[in-house]
């Protein structure tokens, strides 16, 4: 009889059993996608809805004062604006000691200039000539407080109202040229009288110019400001605040050698720009008298758009501010198939005809929450970044120009709340921006629906 | 023992291997593809077993075939497929037509309990559900703007049977087959960014079914001539309602839930299947098989779909009763073995081919869905072990290139393991 052998059995056991585990542990598959099954599934029950017809209230917020101090940027010009009317900027500065403290007494003065760089911003029609003024200040800039701690749109100092010099002169900032072809420069020629003035302190080493605070003492500072004359409607242009004051001098010899002495800009935290408006004859006229008859100094003056030509405003260096504000749109709650916001977008588009190459809007807008005090409180992000508005630009009709925003986050906030009515959020030019540029956008409220602020959210739906 | 441990430690995990990963765009539709093969001896033959009776292996095809085992023996058997399909119509794209996977699909184990009385214990799939697509969805208020929609449909139903079988006066052999059904057919829908595919939100819509089902089967089987045997054999299986228990869950890109809802405990109808087949073996090396098989799908009601539920317009597809025919050849290679006084015949190797056509339940564009091909086979005893391996390759076409259809080209290769040992030797020591 044939004996089974149990050893034989063992030993080649798991070796057939390794198929098994191979096919056991391969689990390698690919697996294409088939457009085939559309016709067989109506999924929704799920589905994604776009509300785009919820209310948004707007009004212009005045931000009547905030600082231009130590941003690294004169603003300087005079310009009528359609919509806001006549802004003007000067800015006030302070000059410090030479480099050079003593100078031959043979030494012979030539002459001496403000010497500014463009920063190649503008705002207006670069083809008119500008005419620029230096004054010599009548006061040290300094707090007129102890509390004060900057300087605002609206600080300023006496002046000498006879400039020590001018200048005119073309811009064209994209071309980095002037016709004084001295690339970004503006050369402004001041008064012999001080040139030479200060050439003979330094000579006999006054100690008025070789000490700092004796020079401020006695220099005090200088302001630059174009021309204000009613015919003269010039254009805003943004200069670096790194000037120089510069003595031309000659020294006698073999040779005669011409010489210079910089005079640098000293503190800059002591640089201001001092803006003023004249709204009168605009849309934006009403926000002035609303600042004068406000009871609560505290809450900046707010004019809703069926004031202000059914029209809101946005410019940082006049303070308009747009409040925007969404009222109903806790209604979504009661819709029967809403389940949850999905992403909540806000769309500003400028009306057209209110921006140009010239007139170019903000390239960046920031939002922030706000309420009854239209104070600005949080700023907007989306995705971990603070939302800017990417600005697109239509260059060709302008009809498609457009700020967007993802306001996912503040939106699913809101519908938390009980009492959204005075919640809202604060259109505004950033800093350094918002004291620098005369850039402005106008978005039209509800009567004007095709360059308005429209409110999209996107909500889940289950249809249960 | 260790063996019969192993074996549990497969089966109990190769439950989660028996989810197919193969596109199978049909399956969508009704309960999935209903499976219709048995990845045991009959693999090579084209699944045609109903009349076939071995004293081996577990021919799960008829549940009267287990009192065909041999006595005082107990058999375990696992099988699994390797699955290639390229994908052809309209709708599928030429750079990426092409899915491959590997899965496990049954453990049985059988033994002859008495003389006359054979059982067998197994887990074996019963119905398949797996597609993948997107399409998109139009966001509602706005001009064009849309999101992605990504189906993903898993699941099937699978059998855990307990089969019984009974011989009488050595030529008829009756078996019944208790089962339960088991399983869920999920359907993920997930809304997508069209660009990023980022998740916005999921929809989980989860079909449970089950319950207990039966079906019968008869073998008759006797000899014709000196050297020819035959069998005619039946199956039966009435129809059976399934507990059909329905939720659906929607959830956020972050999982969070939004909405949850279980639906009223519903019956979907598996109706009656009939099944007839006859095999014929010359000198016990030659066998003939064919089979016919054929489930009535026409008389379950469209409100009982189970897609249904999940708002399926049913406009473009119903269900008709399904069809197979199937027929298959086999010859053994043999051996005589001196046992001392007499002599036995061992069956060494065999050799296999089939041919089948299957007419599924599904009509979809006015197009039943068909499905024919061929197989081959080949079985390998092993001399030193008590296992026995059983390889076969099946080529198929399923499917049409109409418009808005899919066909199928698929190739694939079914491996079955068996192993047989002694049950109980009450002393006695066989070979």
């Amino acid at each position: 009889m044939c004996k089974i052998d149990r050893s034989e059995i063992k030993k080649y056991r798991f070796v057939f059993l390794l198929p098994v585990f191979i096919i056991f542990f391969l689990s390698a598959c690919r697996k294409p996608s088939i457009a085939f099954g559309t016709s067989f599934v109506n999924n929704n029950n799920t589905s994604i809805i776009v509300v785009d017809t919820s209310t948004v209230l707007l009004s212009t917020v005045l931000e009547d004062s905030f600082p231009t101090a130590g941003t690294g940027t004169m603003l300087l010009g005079r310009y009528q604006d359609p919509e806001l009317g006549m802004i003007t900027s000067k800015t006030f500065l302070q000059i410090g000691t030479p480099g050079v403290k003593s100078v031959s007494a043979l030494a012979g003065f030539d002459s001496i200039s403000l010497i500014m760089h463009i920063n190649k911003t503008f705002y207006g029609d670069t083809t008119i000539t500008q005419r620029y003024y230096v004054s010599q200040l009548q006061q040290v800039i300094q707090f007129p407080y102890p509390t004060q701690t900057t300087y605002y749109n609206k600080s300023g100092f006496a002046f000498n109202p006879a400039p020590l010099g001018y200048t005119d002169v073309n811009i064209s900032p994209t071309a980095v040229h002037t016709t004084q072809n001295a690339l970004d420069t503006v050369k402004i020629r001041l008064a012999d009288t001080l040139g030479q003035k200060l050439l003979s302190m330094i000579q006999n080493k006054s100690d008025t110019i070789s000490n700092s605070n004796s020079f401020l003492g006695y220099f005090k500072g200088l302001v630059i400001y174009s021309d204000t004359s009613v015919s003269h409607i010039g254009t805003m242009y943004g200069f670096k605040d790194t000037v120089i004051m510069r003595l031309y001098y000659h020294e006698p010899g073999v040779f005669t050698t011409s010489k210079y002495i910089d005079f640098p800009y000293s503190n800059r935290a002591n640089q201001f720009n001092q803006i003023a408006v004249n709204r009168k004859g605009t849309p934006v006229a009403v926000l002035d008298s609303l600042q004068s008859v406000r009871t609560n100094r505290l809450i900046p003056t707010e004019a809703p758009s069926s004031l202000t030509n059914h029209a809101v405003y946005v410019q940082g260096i006049t303070g308009l501010q747009t409040k925007m504000r969404f009222p109903y749109i806790s209604n979504i709650l009661g819709v029967p198939d809403y389940v949850s916001v999905l992403k909540a977008q806000l769309i500003l588009r400028p009306v057209v005809g209110t921006f140009s190459p010239e007139l170019s809007l903000p390239p960046q807008l920031i939002l922030n929450t706000t309420d009854l005090t239209n104070q600005p409180g949080s700023i907007i992000f989306a995705n971990g970044s603070i939302e800017y508005g990417s600005l697109n630009v239509d260059y060709l009709y302008g009809q498609s120009t457009s700020y967007a925003y993802d306001i996912t986050s503040y939106i699913q906030q809101q519908l938390n709340l009980v009492n959204i009515l005075n919640n809202g959020l604060i259109l505004s030019v950033p800093s350094p921006a918002k004291s620098t540029s005369a850039n402005r956008a106008v978005f039209g409220d509800i009567v004007n629906k095709n360059y308005t602020i429209t409110l999209k959210i996107y909500y889940i739906s289950l249809i249960h | 023992m260790k063996i019969i441990f192993t074996i549990i430690i497969l089966a109990s995990s190769s439950i989660r291997l028996f989810a197919q990963t193969n596109n199978s765009p049909y399956s969508i539709l009704g309960i999935g593809d209903i499976e219709d093969g048995y990845y045991n001896r009959t693999s090579g033959m084209a699944n045609t077993g109903i009349a076939y009776r071995s004293s081996r292996y577990l021919i799960n095809n008829n549940p009267a075939s287990f009192s065909g085992l041999d006595n005082d023996f107990f058999a375990g058997e696992i099988g699994g497929k390797a699955k290639l399909v390229n994908y052809y119509g309209s709708n599928v794209s030429i750079a990426n037509n092409q899915s491959f996977d590997i899965t496990f699909r049954k453990v049985v184990l059988g033994i002859k309990a008495a003389k006359h009385w054979g059982t067998s214990v197994g887990l074996v799939p019963y119905s398949s559900q797996n597609y993948e697509f997107n399409s998109p969805l139009l966001i509602g208020g706005t001009n064009g703007e849309s999101v992605n929609q990504y189906f993903n449909g898993s699941g099937g139903l699978n059998k855990a049977y307990w089969a019984n079988s009974y011989e009488f006066f050595n030529h008829l052999s009756l078996g019944v087959s208790a089962s339960y059904l088991f399983g869920s057919l999920q359907q993920k829908i997930i809304l997508q960014n069209t660009s990023t595919l980022a998740e916005y939100v999921s929809t989980n819509n989860v079909a449970n079914l089950s319950n207990f089902y039966l079906d019968y089967g008869l073998q008759l089987h006797g000899k014709l001539a000196k050297k020819m045997d035959y069998s005619i054999g039946a199956t039966f299986a009435n129809n059976t309602n399934l507990n059909v228990d329905l939720s659906q869950t929607v959830l956020n890109a972050d999982s969070v839930q939004l909405y949850q809802s279980s639906y009223p405990s519903g019956k979907f109808t598996l109706p009656a299947s009939y099944g007839a087949g006859i095999a014929l073996t010359y000198n016990k090396k030659y066998t003939l098989v064919a089979d016919y098989r054929r489930q009535n799908w026409s008389s379950v009601k469209t409100n009982q779909y189970v897609n249904s539920v999940f708002n399926v317009g049913g406009y473009n597809y119903f269900l008709q009763n399904s069809d197979r025919f199937s027929a298959g050849f086999e010859v053994s290679k043999l051996k005589s073995i001196s046992m001392g006084q007499y002599n036995a015949l061992v069956e060494l190797m065999f050799f296999q081919a089939g041919f089948y056509y299957n007419r599924s339940y599904i009509n979809v564009f006015g197009q039943q869905i068909k499905d024919i091909g061929g197989t081959l086979g080949l079985g390998v005893n092993s001399k030193r072990t008590p296992l026995t391996y059983t390889l076969s390759f099946q080529y198929g076409i399923k499917g049409v290139q109409t418009v808005q259809l899919v066909q199928e080209r698929y190739a694939a290769l079914t491996i079955s393991i068996s192993y047989r040992d002694f049950w109980l030797t009450k002393g006695r020591k066989f070979f």
